[in-house]
């Protein structure tokens, strides 16, 4: 199935939504003193990888319409993006 | 610090009035969210930003959704801007760790200013370069989007391409060092300089905002500047305020609610330049 900007949409909402109850949850079980696998910030992480989520999609979405300039552009951020975060990551220890 | 579940409590309240607000006056959420966290809850400065910059990309996510599926967003134009962006927001991230927290306020407040004045003077906003339907696609950046307002497609061409990507480095920095969106910056990059339609500006700014702020918060995760909980409290309370208390609001004359919000973001800026 192709995906459409609907759906692109949806996957947005739903990542905010989903991330922000992720927290709430994870923050009532550390208030109730229930270990979880997650730490306490992992739906923070989940939210800043919703954008991303999304342009995945939406490069699939112009791969699938044949507009690979903009596939290929956006490719590019996402490299870009993983690169020099992880990079500033190793340079902040 | 207050104690988290007041301090939960008036983020949420807090977050609902600006969301609200911010809708009116139609600027975004870290220009009021910042001041909120630091001057009102009592969260320093440092954890002020982390987490209004968390909060922003939940907003931007929001925002995107509509525009999205409307067309308006200038995805290729997006995707070319957008990496020096990260670069600036990731470098400004990097440097709220090493800066100075009085430096940070000094900044942030000179941010204020700059905010309060533009609303003060009112948004500037430049004619676009708009193109025949018969030359659209001979520009790689060229775009096309339908006014609701006019019921007719337009059709226009980016301008000063190579200016617009260096200058929106700086956005980057702005966002990831400040906690801001860095639409403040971006828009009048896209609008005033590239001269591309105020509309599909705004959008593809709104957009893109989701980009930075995701690049900057993962190292302001990493050096522990973020409350999970109140960004939780935020994004609800921003949510929740622009969908439905600005609706509410729609009698309320806007240049008055304008004026008003510039004098509050004023007070804020002198209130941080002398703490």
């Amino acid at each position: 199935m192709k995906p459409e900007p609907r759906h692109i949409s949806m996957v947005l909402r739903a990542g905010v939504l989903v991330s922000i109850l992720t927290t709430i949850i994870l923050h009532i079980l550390n208030y109730l003193s229930i270990k979880t696998p997650a730490p306490s910030v992992a739906g923070i992480y989940l939210l800043a990888s919703t954008p991303f989520i999304a342009l995945l999609l939406i490069i699939l979405d112009k791969i699938l319409d044949k507009d690979y300039l903009t596939a290929v552009l956006g490719t590019i951020l996402v490299l870009m993006a993983l690169i020099h975060t992880y990079i500033n990551i190793l340079r902040t220890g | 610090m207050l104690p988290l579940s007041l301090a939960i409590t008036l983020s949420f309240l807090g977050a609902l009035a600006a969301g609200s607000l911010g809708a009116i006056a139609g600027i975004g959420g870290g220009i009021i969210i910042v001041p909120l966290l630091n001057q009102v809850v009592g969260v320093d400065i440092k954890h002020a930003i982390g987490t209004s910059l968390a909060a922003t990309i939940a907003t931007s996510c929001i925002g995107s959704s509509v525009y999205l599926r409307k067309g308006i967003t200038n995805l290729r134009l997006a995707f070319f801007l957008e990496p020096t962006a990260i670069i600036g927001s990731v470098t400004g991230a990097t440097l709220v760790g090493v800066l100075e927290p009085r430096l940070l306020k000094l900044l942030f407040a000179i941010a204020l200013l700059y905010t309060a004045l533009t609303m003060i003077k009112g948004k500037k906003v430049r004619e676009a370069n708009l193109i025949p339907e018969d030359d659209y696609g001979k520009s790689f950046l060229d775009g096309n989007y339908y006014d609701e307002y006019y019921k007719k497609v337009f059709y226009y061409r980016p301008l000063n391409k190579i200016p617009a990507l260096i200058l929106n480095t700086g956005a980057g920095i702005v966002s990831g060092m400040l906690g801001l969106g860095g639409g403040i910056v971006k828009v009048p990059i896209m609008n005033l300089l590239m001269r591309v339609p105020i509309k599909v500006a705004s959008a593809t700014s709104n957009f893109m905002i989701g980009f930075t702020a995701a690049s900057g918060t993962i190292i302001h995760l990493k050096l522990g500047n973020v409350e999970p909980m109140l960004v939780a409290a935020v994004v609800l309370g921003i949510y929740i305020g622009s969908l439905y208390a600005a609706k509410r609001m729609v009698g309320l004359n806007p240049t008055f609610i304008r004026l008003i919000f510039a004098i509050l973001l004023i007070l804020s800026a002198l209130k941080m330049m002398l703490s």
